[in-house]
């Protein structure tokens, strides 16, 4: 322990205006960050600070990686010249001391800055301290994985070729993997589900991310015991090969790891349990494939089947998406064909509506004649079935019988608050706070909200994810118009393709806007809203909030089923 | 003065052997340094020196072959070992952030016998009072700091490797001084190497020469300077005595009526009587060598041939 602290302190002494540097560096640029959102970045002033906030974060990163190899090769563990070598240094007290400083600087003192913004920005206690928690998970990834590298590379240039070659690596993967995916050689869902996608993205519970967190601490642990192997032996032949090994191992254990520890508890509602009450609801007229797909190569592409499906049964308030997860079509032959892929949710109608739900909810709760949204006035139509282009071919035209089972997410929504359309205005619901900081008008686009928006949440919350809009509401006119929100960004961080999804999730503050202006022609009378001047001043701003709370499963049977090409007036779009 | 094996040896080597591709920069190394003696690893510049004293030292690892230090095997050297080893080697990367104070304050909780009393005494010796960082001190000065850095806690085993290259007289006398300052008359293990045997002589009483890896000899410089003789025969006949092809002479030549040459077993009670039998009517004259010829003449010989002497 003493010589640990001997250790320690000599590697503090030596690079104490490293430290301070690195210090001074990591104020400004929480200080510039905290600022910025506050700050109008289309004035002068506010360019050059968002400039300088820019530059900052850039150079923080640089120097992360610049500062974990500096420090942890003041005592190389390669080569035979090093001074501590010939020394009677414990190889485990110095990678000790080392792991310390380094974690201290790059992980504890990025955190502690987080925190102190996030309690400046209002977060409560609670959730600042899990999304520093989440935040110090992925620091210390990151700056393990350095330490890996340093302890295995004798100098920086060294450390800087064996990243470049790691950013080489993963470039050429991506580009053999893309190439091969374009060409036909994985029956892949991702790819299958990107070209599909319509680009709408309704609010989904968070994934359970506990293989992802697994899946990080076995990763922390592998670089560890990498720097821990090549400091005992000094040997890469065997501190490299342990250190993949554990990945490796990792890997399985997150593969097969059965608790699903930060999985967020369901709270389907008693009603929506029921099958006989929430059920989806669809003809067989009502599903048809769409064309072949005009860019694909031959032989490799698929056919999408698109079912005008409503859901029944949900309460006022209420919405949902539907997922497909499983269908066949027995066609009256006796072949079977057999859907393997999911997809991706759509936001289908509910009950005879053909409008979108969230519009039909928001409306509801708005108690407005007319609500201009703010996305496409057509509701989804839920993908049912995707075929291989081979298999339409060779079976089209035929009938038979369809089946398919179908997740059904379900969605609460409720206003949560009302403030005026005044400068200071400020809503907070737990860890999400906006406040407005400006109000303007442009031509052709009518009021601007400059607003400070703060949110906070991780992994670690285990209590749904929230998801917020803004309508301004003018209830002398009975009529409301959807914000469209601009400069909201997401964060997405994988590890090992566990999928450790940080959207949503940690720290954010940020400047955005809100507009008030439809980015579609109104497709019926209750879209149809004319607003003005006054009729701003007569507005106030509504808040609702979205919690998807669970899921629940329903089939669909549809005899009489026909599998033939769209008439061209029935294409879907 | 002991012979090889005489006492259990504070270093032993066998067949230790290391490969760099395909050069085998230490083959077959075969070493005993006897406890309490100061051994010369004496070699041309690529001779071995450096590798071999590495392997010793566990900062490389042989392909073939082990090696004791202190009675530990190099491999498992650890903390408790290394508290009883100096090392100093002229291509070690010092901290050189640090003063040589700093140093020394740097190495002082690793050793529970350091000596303050000593490094006092010891930087006197050295003249080392320089308070800035030893990146800006001269190569002289930051050996000095590196010297006291490995006696300070009076090691059992000092390993110095190449300790004085490059070094200006005055300064390698310092560090000389220092060296002998320290042991006194406490029993102290030194293997000191060196491709020059000036440097050396002054503190060494055993000896042994290293030449593209492989170990030629090892002896004590008393039983060195015992054994080489040089040997003129006067009014030497070529015509006379056409055989002179005895193997233990080394460096033969002929200038005028003159026959030189260097004799390898000197101490053998027959020696003269040999060399006289050989050239009966010759006047004959021998006289002892100092210790850098006796490395001249072994290196020049050992470059033509690799058989041992």
């Amino acid at each position: 322990m003493k010589l640990f602290s001997h250790l320690l302190s000599t590697d503090a002494r030596q690079f104490r205006w490293t430290i301070l540097a690195w210090v001074v560096l990591l104020s400004a640029e929480g200080i510039a960050s905290h600022v910025l959102p506050s700050v109008d970045t289309e004035t002068r002033v506010g360019a050059g600070l968002q400039l300088s906030a820019s530059l900052l974060w850039f150079t923080v990163k640089l120097m992360t990686i610049v500062l974990v190899p500096v420090i942890v090769q003041a005592h190389p563990a390669v080569g035979t010249r090093a001074f501590w070598m010939t020394r009677p240094i414990p190889p485990p007290a110095l990678v000790a001391a080392k792991a310390v400083l380094v974690f201290a600087l790059a992980v504890a003192t990025p955190g502690a800055i987080e925190l102190v913004q996030m309690r400046a920005d209002h977060m409560p206690a609670p959730e600042a301290i899990r999304v520093g928690a989440q935040s110090a998970l992925l620091s210390a990834l990151f700056v393990a994985a350095l330490m890996a590298a340093a302890a295995v590379t004798a100098n920086l240039t060294r450390f800087a070729l064996l990243l470049g070659g790691c950013v080489a690596t993963v470039a050429v993967y991506v580009v053999v993997l893309t190439t091969l995916a374009a060409h036909g050689a994985f029956d892949t869902v991702e790819f299958t589900a990107v070209s599909v996608g319509s680009g709408f993205s309704p609010p989904t519970t968070m994934s359970d991310e506990t293989k992802g967190f697994i899946a990080a601490l076995g990763a922390i642990g592998a670089a560890l015991l990498t720097v821990a192997v090549q400091y005992r032996t000094r040997l890469r032949r065997y501190s490299i090969p342990l250190g993949i090994a554990a990945l490796v191992l990792t890997w399985a254990v997150t593969t097969y790891w059965p608790w699903p520890l930060l999985r967020i508890p369901s709270a389907v509602p008693v009603w929506a349990e029921d099958p006989r009450r929430v059920h989806p609801v669809a003809l067989a007229s009502d599903v048809s494939f769409d064309e072949r797909m005009q860019w694909a190569r031959a032989g490799d592409s698929w056919r999408t089947a698109r079912m005008k499906m409503h859901l029944e049964g949900l309460e006022p308030g209420w919405m949902a998406t539907v997922k497909l997860t499983d269908a066949s079509i027995s066609l009256d032959r006796g072949v079977t064909l057999r859907n393997s892929m999911s997809t991706y949710p759509a936001a289908v109608p509910i009950d005879s509506s053909d409008e979108p739900p969230d519009r039909v909810v928001a409306r509801r709760l708005l108690g407005t004649k007319r609500l201009a949204g703010s996305r496409t006035p057509r509701a989804d139509t839920a993908i049912a079935f995707l075929l291989r282009e081979s298999e339409f071919d060779r079976y089209a035209p035929a009938t038979g019988t369809y089946r398919g089972q179908f997740q059904i997410e379900l969605i609460r929504s409720e206003i949560v608050g009302t403030l005026p359309l005044h400068i200071g205005a400020t809503f907070q619901d737990g860890a999400y706070r906006l406040t407005i900081l400006d109000v303007t008008s442009l031509p052709r686009v009518g009021p601007v909200l400059r607003v400070r928006l703060s949110t906070a949440g991780s992994i670690f919350d285990r209590v749904p994810r929230h998801f917020y809009e803004f309508f301004a509401r003018n209830r002398q006119r009975s009529e409301a118009v959807a914000a469209t929100m601009l400069g909201a960004g997401d964060q997405m961080t994988a590890v090992m393709g566990f999928g450790f999804s940080s959207h949503g999730t940690g720290f954010s503050h940020q400047g955005v806007r809100l507009i008030f202006t439809p980015p579609y022609v109104a497709q019926s009378e209750e879209e149809v809203v004319t607003t003005d001047s006054r009729w701003f001043s007569e507005a106030e701003l509504v808040v609702e909030r979205s919690t998807p709370v669970g899921r629940v499963t329903r089939s669909i049977e549809l005899p009489g089923f026909v599998l033939k090409e769209p008439p061209v007036s029935e294409r879907p779009r | 003065m002991r012979r090889q094996g005489d006492m259990a040896g504070a270093i032993e080597a066998v067949d230790l052997t290391r490969r760099f591709g395909r050069c085998e920069a230490v083959n077959a190394l075969t070493l005993d340094v006897p406890a309490g003696s100061v051994f010369a690893l004496i070699g041309p510049n690529g001779a071995g020196k450096t590798t071999a004293i590495k392997l010793l030292m566990n900062l490389l690892r042989p392909v073939r072959g082990t090696s004791r230090l202190l009675g530990v095997e190099s491999r498992r050297l650890g903390v408790r070992e290394l508290q009883r080893i100096g090392y100093v080697s002229e291509n070690q990367e010092l901290p050189d952030w640090m003063t040589p104070d700093q140093l020394l304050e740097y190495c002082r909780p690793c050793y529970p016998t350091w000596d303050r009393t000593l490094v006092g005494r010891l930087q006197e010796v050295l003249g080392l009072t320089a308070r800035t960082p030893l990146r800006t001190l001269s190569r002289g000065t930051r050996m000095k700091a590196a010297l006291l850095a490995s006696l300070g806690y009076r090691p059992e085993l000092v390993i110095l490797d190449e300790p004085f290259t490059g070094l200006d007289p005055l300064v390698r006398d310092e560090l000389i001084r220092a060296l002998l300052d320290t042991w006194g008359d406490r029993t102290c293990t030194c293997l000191i190497s060196s491709h020059d045997i000036e440097d050396v002589e002054r503190l060494a009483d055993w000896v042994g020469f290293l030449d593209r890896g492989k170990l030629l000899f090892a002896e004590p410089i008393a039983s060195l300077l015992a054994r080489f003789r040089l040997v003129e025969i006067i009014g030497f006949d070529p015509q006379q005595t056409p055989r002179v092809d005895d193997r233990r002479w080394l460096d033969k030549g002929v200038a005028g009526r003159t026959l030189r040459f260097i004799d390898t077993d000197h101490a053998a009670p027959d020696a003269d009587a040999r060399i006289a039998a050989a050239f009966p009517s010759s006047e004959i004259r021998v006289s002892p060598m100092p210790l850098r010829d006796i490395f001249i003449a072994l290196a020049r010989s050992t470059a033509t041939s690799a058989g041992t002497p």
